[in-house]
């Protein structure tokens, strides 16, 4: 009798164990039929064929659009469900509609969730993911919808914002013309594109007597005055360095990664495959060998990096504005008297520098209305879109709501409330409680927001790095907003990867000296026959479409 | 009297019985005799055929261009076009070499190395010294992978005690990870360390199953501690490994990713790169998942072909196999 009770047990646990694991997923499908209000498929309240825009918030609290969020603007970790989100349940009020809120379930891939997503039946009103490269496709096969004809009436401000810069307007339009999107935009232009940048210790500057490192040379001597009195390196968190480094110094565009950008005439290129990133690469190799740079860059984290800054491994270094503060906090709390401080990228000897790190402002991710979403509702899903580009959404999506969270101070400028700033989980994880354009979302961020999330330092910093480059920080990139056709895809799917493996391995084999620069010809060569000119003729061909749009 | 008819009556329902003997009489008779072994099982097919059967419908999309918005029979067919893709890349021979490579390692010095530790656990007598070296052997597999990683990273930097002790040899101070002679070593003693205590469970609990008398049949004949094992110990166990082995070859192709991910760098791309990393790079760029899928299938192939191999052999060699 014992034993026969014991296998029942058993098999009951497992059944049990199997069954909670599904209602995991099951949570979110719930939520979605317990919401009030008509579901998407019938909004048959006479109301909406009338409907009538008067202003936010709109009257429209019957009609329920979904709004499916892969990241970004997704749930505060502290919240279990979105009504307990003041961000989310907010803006349902200020606009006027009810929302029902999809997120990917906690924990999961983002990426997997959206295919998921897609792959089923009815897809949700509004979906808000990196989709924007592949719009025009998503638009053939009957997914989005083209909102070009709607766009002046019934997204006005957005329509506005748009028409207000060239590039905004190219970003957000496919090939052939089409608006299909909103997107996320930095208010100040690509000044937070600029986010990393070089540091240094002023304290250790000071006590040498040596004026700030502007050109080459002047970085050349500081390295090799920390080398000596301190037994210092240059280092630094490896994922902070391989995009670009200090290229700009050279004429250079690119540092350790594949990366495309815009020449003066608007052609595509390959930093890689420049005379000028050669230079670049013999002057890594010279500190290298020099033993200049620090053995374990290419293992060092963000992490390592920061204990490397707290132990005077490193006087000079390239890292990010938050890990700055990090550094900073770190100094303050040891006392050990380090002064990081944000440092100008450096200049050739001959003054040049032809780019820094950033870009244009504009995110890659977009919130497009699903092909799913019923004509009835499609004026209620833009205005609701729409809202986030006007005045007051503006104030709402960065700061949450007016005397809540957020209210003006005495010279006029929004400051976050004691309900922010006291939060005990800390401020940036209370600020994206209240607002939702911290990570990003489809709307505009504000540069104060920027301001009151990090520390001074950090801010003077990202200033250093942006406003005195402003010319070279946002246009050599190559555009994320460029589109490839699924030919074009299918193409580069086959050549990239190879190319780009290859591109990575000489670059650290350049700057470790186990390969000759002498051999830099060889490697020019080897390059083409891998089929770079096919792959930048492609990049240039989706480039001119997406000029011309 | 009454017994005559009783065996008579009996006779006549044996009869009965033994004509029923169909398979579905035998499978209902089963079931009834084995109701809870029965039961407990059904969770697992339930899960074998959700998980592991039905998504096989899935790798149809190796032969075409998979896009979520289509759905599986919505997409185009392509035919082979990914696995001449994948055939034709510049690297797929130093890939598929590195994977091998790594693999081959990690079962030649990777597979005994448990084996000799329960051969070696076996032989202590104080049952405390060898229970306290059990757990200690066991815990590193308690410890995520990317922690230990973390660890192998800081210890292989040039200040590292890694890069420490090398110098002690006569190295000079260089970062470790960076450096493809080390590379394998590195990930394949991690590896041992990491899994040794807890893959010599299953050979200790096989050496439990060994008959104790021919041990005392070999002392009475003169045989030592060493020949003992030789001659019992390991014969005992070929089952066993025989089984473990076959199953591991049937993974030679699928050195996972994670692991490699953590360790690798440019710097090694020569030795470290494998397949996996490769196909997952290219999936950042493209979400690739008709080309991971083929990949996935050609690894699934060979692995079997080599499954199917090592089966052989052994039948022929051990006498013992897996199928």
């Amino acid at each position: 009798m014992n034993r026969k009770l014991l296998s029942i047990l058993l098999v009951a646990f497992m059944i049990m164990a199997i069954i909670s694991g599904c209602s995991g997923a099951k949570d979110t499908k719930d939520t979605t039929q317990d919401t009030p209000g008509s579901t998407s498929g019938d909004s048959s309240s006479g109301d909406d064929d009338g409907f009538e825009f008067q202003g936010y918030p709109m009257d429209a609290k019957d009609v329920t659009i979904t709004w499916w969020v892969g990241h970004g603007f997704t749930l505060n970790e502290a919240f279990a469900t979105y009504e307990e989100s003041p961000f989310h349940m907010g803006l349902m009020e200020e606009t006027g509609v009810n929302i029902e809120w999809i997120f990917p379930p906690a924990g999961t891939d983002g990426a997997q969730a959206f295919n998921v997503m897609l792959a089923s039946d009815t897809l949700p009103d509004i979906i808000w993911w990196g989709l924007m490269k592949d719009a025009e496709r998503l638009m053939e096969e009957g997914v989005i919808r083209d909102l070009t004809e709607y766009m002046p009436e019934y997204s006005p401000a957005y329509y506005k914002f748009l028409k207000s810069k060239d590039i905004y307007d190219k970003y957000m339009k496919t090939d052939s013309g089409k608006y299909y999107g909103y997107g996320f935009f930095r208010e100040d232009g690509g000044w937070n594109d600029s986010y990393l940048g070089p540091v240094i210790r002023q304290d250790w500057l000071d006590e040498l007597g040596l004026k700030t490192p502007e050109t080459i040379s002047d970085w050349d001597n500081v390295i090799r005055a920390f080398k000596d009195k301190y037994n210092a390196v240059l280092s630094f968190a490896w994922s902070r360095f391989k995009s670009t480094g200090i290229s700009g110094a050279f004429g250079a565009y690119g540092a350790i990664d594949f990366q495309m950008y815009i020449d003066e005439n608007n052609k595509v290129q390959l930093a890689q495959a420049q005379e000028e990133w050669k230079n670049y690469m013999a002057k890594l190799n010279e500190w290298w060998e020099a033993g200049l740079i620090d053995q374990d860059v290419m293992t060092t984290d963000d992490r390592a990096a920061q204990t490397k800054a707290l132990n005077g491994v490193m006087g000079i270094s390239i890292t990010s504005m938050g890990q700055l503060t990090n550094w900073r906090n770190d100094a303050a709390q040891a006392g050990n008297g380090a002064n990081w401080v944000g440092l100008q990228y450096p200049k050739g000897d001959d003054g040049t520098l032809s780019m820094v790190f950033g870009g244009p402002g504009i995110g890659d991710s977009v919130s497009v209305i699903t092909t799913s979403c019923p004509d009835e509702k499609l004026e209620i899903a833009m205005r609701l879109l729409d809202y986030a580009y006007t005045d007051e959404g503006f104030l709402y999506w960065n700061f949450g709501k007016k005397g809540v969270s957020w209210d003006y101070d005495e010279n006029g400028e929004p400051q976050f409330t004691e309900l922010v700033t006291n939060d005990p989980e800390g401020l940036n994880n209370a600020i994206s409680k209240y607002s939702g354009s911290v990570w990003s979302g489809s709307c505009i961020q504000a540069t104060k927001l920027l301001y009151l999330k990090n520390s001074k330092e950090a801010v003077e910093a990202n200033d250093l790095w942006y406003y005195p480059n402003k010319e070279v920080a946002e246009n050599w990139k190559f555009p994320t907003g460029v589109t490839f056709t699924t030919d074009e895809s299918n193409e580069l799917d086959e050549l990239v990867n190879a190319i780009s493996t290859y591109v990575s391995e000489m670059a650290v084999k350049f700057i470790t000296g186990e390969e000759s620069l002498d051999n830099f010809d060889e490697y020019l060569a080897t390059l083409e026959s891998m089929g770079l000119p096919r792959v930048l003729e492609i990049y240039q061909t989706a480039y001119d479409r997406f000029l011309a749009r | 009297m009454a017994n005559r008819n009783s065996t008579i009556a009996n006779t006549g329902a044996v009869n009965t019985v033994t004509q029923k003997n169909t398979l579905s009489y035998i499978l209902v008779r089963d079931f009834k005799m084995n109701k809870y072994k029965y039961l407990i099982i059904i969770p697992v097919i339930v899960y074998l055929l959700v998980f592991a059967y039905k998504p096989m419908y899935g790798l149809i999309i190796a032969f075409k261009d998979y896009r979520p918005a289509l759905g599986f029979d919505g997409s185009k067919w392509v035919g082979f076009k990914h696995f001449k893709n994948f055939f034709t890349d510049v690297y797929f021979w130093r890939l598929l070499r590195n994977t091998v490579t790594i693999s081959g390692l990690n079962i030649i010095f990777g597979f005994p190395a448990p084996i000799i530790l329960a051969l070696l656990l076996n032989e202590i007598r104080n049952s405390a010294f060898k229970r306290t070296i059990q757990t200690i052997t066991y815990m590193p597999y308690f410890i995520s992978m990317v922690v230990v990683c973390s660890l192998v990273r800081i210890y292989c930097q040039a200040d590292g005690v890694f890069s420490q002790m090398l110098q002690a040899f006569g190295g000079k101070p260089q970062n470790l990870l960076m450096n493809t002679k080390y590379f394998y070593p590195i990930y394949v003693i991690s590896d041992i360390w990491k899994n040794i205590g807890w893959n010599s469970i299953i050979y200790l609990a096989a050496l439990t199953n060994i008959d104790q008398e021919q041990y005392e049949a070999a002392r009475i004949d003169g045989a030592g501690r060493f020949k003992q094992m030789v001659y019992i110990t390991l014969p005992g166990l070929l089952p066993t490994i025989t089984v473990l082995f076959i199953l591991r070859m049937g993974g030679l192709l699928n050195v996972g990713y994670e692991k490699i991910l953590l360790l690798y760098s440019p710097a090694t791309y020569e030795v470290a790169d494998v397949i996996s990393t490769y196909v997952y790079r290219k999936g950042i760029l493209n979400a690739s998942y008709s080309y991971s899928t083929a990949v996935g299938l050609f690894n699934s192939i060979v692995n079997i072909f080599f499954l199917v191999i090592s089966n052989y052999i052994s039948k022929k060699v051990t006498e013992s196999s897996l199928f």
